[in-house]
């Protein structure tokens, strides 16, 4: 008998814990399906309570009732809940919630800011292909605009120039002994970048961590001699609190019998290098930030001011850029 | 959306008379949330009746026509003004609805009082039904008067509530076709 009423007071007492503690959980996506980290997640009913962000899956969970009363919770009968992220644009999700039920899992989709919706969507099928999974924040490189080619020297001319800027990226990195937590690679899109979206759109689109581009031509010196002028955009797509997403230009001059030469990373300008070790800062700056990483908040400090002693003439918006960075992670370092 | 087809417009005479005061208060500085302001015309209505009766008092049998009359109309304004604090009581504390447009990212709902002042909390619509709720205090801030509707991309509508609209269990459309600013 005892037994009994233990039994029935329990199965009371579990109900009333169930009762006072939905569980609201979910999945939140790029609209191809891209699991999306780091987002935050709001909680809305009179008041407004942050809940953890994303993980690396795309998942979150919280407990209504760990955030508002059970009275709030049974008056209100529903949570909006709102999912924001740097670069996207923010959802809002009202979710109804009965009493002593948790909610069925909850998709939800973020659409890049300028709409991934604003990329073609046959470029989007091609694109489909190269977006970068969890863990892995390549960069990309539309193909540039170049003048005194011939159509079919073009991709020759775009292939070579994917693989030497690579080689260039990738030495730099291994010298400069930052972290192989970004697998940095680079991928040539056989797409031709529209004019009225920015690069932000289709790196947001592609999880990538920079989106490189240019335009140039041949040009002929007074003495006849020619070269090809080339001025390029790297644009960081990881957009952190403070530092934004920075966005450099670039100039490189490259003799014409090297253009199709396996040795034209000789001729490219080690920015390409130092400006990526700032992309991998800013993409680790976010991440530490999130998960109040000190020791990583050190590492990225010690790397930048690397960079930045070694950077020479012409690096000055790099080092500008840099120096943002660094006041950032030193201000966190602070607290 | 016009507040001439509800009808349950004769109910909003005494607000709309204290909107007016609360108007003439507000140019003079005066800028009090509702249930003060309504207390405080409510405390000075009772004074003025209580002056007016002791002139009546105790022989309002013979009194003249004029002061009997001034008295009553006051003792009509003090119930007026209980009429609107008791119906504003009895409204509920949020308002339901849907928004329908066709750009409805990151679109806000608000509930502005009559001095066109934001007093709802909450408000965030469902991007994809549109859905929202916004809650308030009818109480102290008085009925909600008006309905802003704003997102990013999108120049900010605002709509009169009729008092209908807010009453419980009432679910409106409220439609937000997006002019870009």
């Amino acid at each position: 008998m005892k037994h009994l009423i233990c039994n029935v007071v329990c199965a009371s007492m579990l109900a009333g814990v169930a009762s006072a503690a939905p569980l609201v959980s979910g999945i939140v996506t790029m609209p191809n399906g891209t699991p999306l980290a780091d987002v935050q997640v709001q909680v809305e009913i009179r008041a407004v309570q942050t809940v953890p962000q994303s993980d690396t899956q795309g998942h979150f969970q919280f407990d209504a009732a760990t955030l508002f009363s059970p009275g709030e919770l049974r008056d209100a009968g529903a949570l909006t809940l709102k999912f924001s992220k740097p670069g996207f644009n923010s959802v809002g999700k009202l979710v109804t919630i009965a009493e002593g039920q948790s909610p069925s899992p909850i998709k939800i989709k973020l659409e890049p800011i300028g709409g991934s919706g604003a990329i073609p969507s046959t470029e989007k099928e091609v694109l489909n292909k190269y977006v970068a999974g969890p863990g892995s924040t390549p960069l990309f490189l539309f193909p540039y605009k170049l003048t005194g080619f011939e159509a079919a020297e073009l991709k020759v001319v775009n292939d070579n120039l994917r693989y030497n800027l690579e080689r260039v990226i990738i030495t730099h990195l291994q010298a400069s002994g930052v972290s192989g937590s970004q697998a940095v690679s680079m991928k040539l899109l056989p797409v031709e970048q529209a004019n009225n979206i920015d690069l932000s759109t289709y790196g947001t689109y592609l999880n990538a961590l920079a989106m490189i581009t240019g335009r140039g031509g041949m040009e002929t010196a007074t003495d006849g001699s020619r070269s090809l002028e080339v001025t390029s955009t790297f644009q960081v797509v990881p957009q952190a609190e403070t530092v934004g997403a920075p966005r450099l230009d670039m100039d490189d001059t490259v003799p014409p019998d090297r253009v199709a030469s396996p040795r034209l990373y000789k001729y490219l300008s080690k920015a390409w290098g130092r400006s990526t070790v700032l992309a991998i800062g800013v993409s680790e700056y976010r991440q530490a930030l999130a998960a109040h990483d000190k020791a990583t908040l050190k590492r990225i400090s010690q790397y930048l001011r690397s960079e930045r002693k070694d950077a020479g003439p012409g690096d000055e918006l790099l080092v500008s850029e840099l120096n943002i960075l660094i006041g950032a992670v030193d201000k966190e370092l602070a607290k | 959306m016009e507040e001439t087809n509800d009808p349950t417009k004769l109910l909003d005479l005494p607000s709309q008379i204290l909107d007016k005061v609360v108007e003439v208060l507000a140019k003079v500085g005066i800028e009090l949330p509702a249930l003060v302001l309504q207390l405080f015309l409510f405390v000075l209505v009772l004074l003025t009746l209580f002056v007016a009766m002791r002139q009546l008092w105790p022989d309002w049998r013979n009194a003249k026509l004029l002061p009997l009359l001034g008295a009553g109309g006051i003792a009509l304004v003090a119930i007026g003004i209980l009429f609107g604090m008791a119906s504003q009581a009895a409204l509920p504390d949020r308002l339901k609805g849907r928004v329908s447009g066709q750009e409805l990212t990151d679109v806000k709902i608000e509930l502005l009082d009559f001095r066109r002042e934001a007093v709802s909390t909450g408000g965030t619509a469902d991007t994809q039904t549109g859905e929202f709720i916004a809650y308030y205090s009818p109480i102290w801030n008085g009925r909600a008067r008006t309905l802003r509707i704003s997102s990013p991309s999108c120049k900010p509508r605002e709509q009169a509530i009729p008092r209908g609209r807010l009453a419980r269990g009432t679910e409106t459309t409220w439609a937000f076709p997006c002019e870009k600013p």
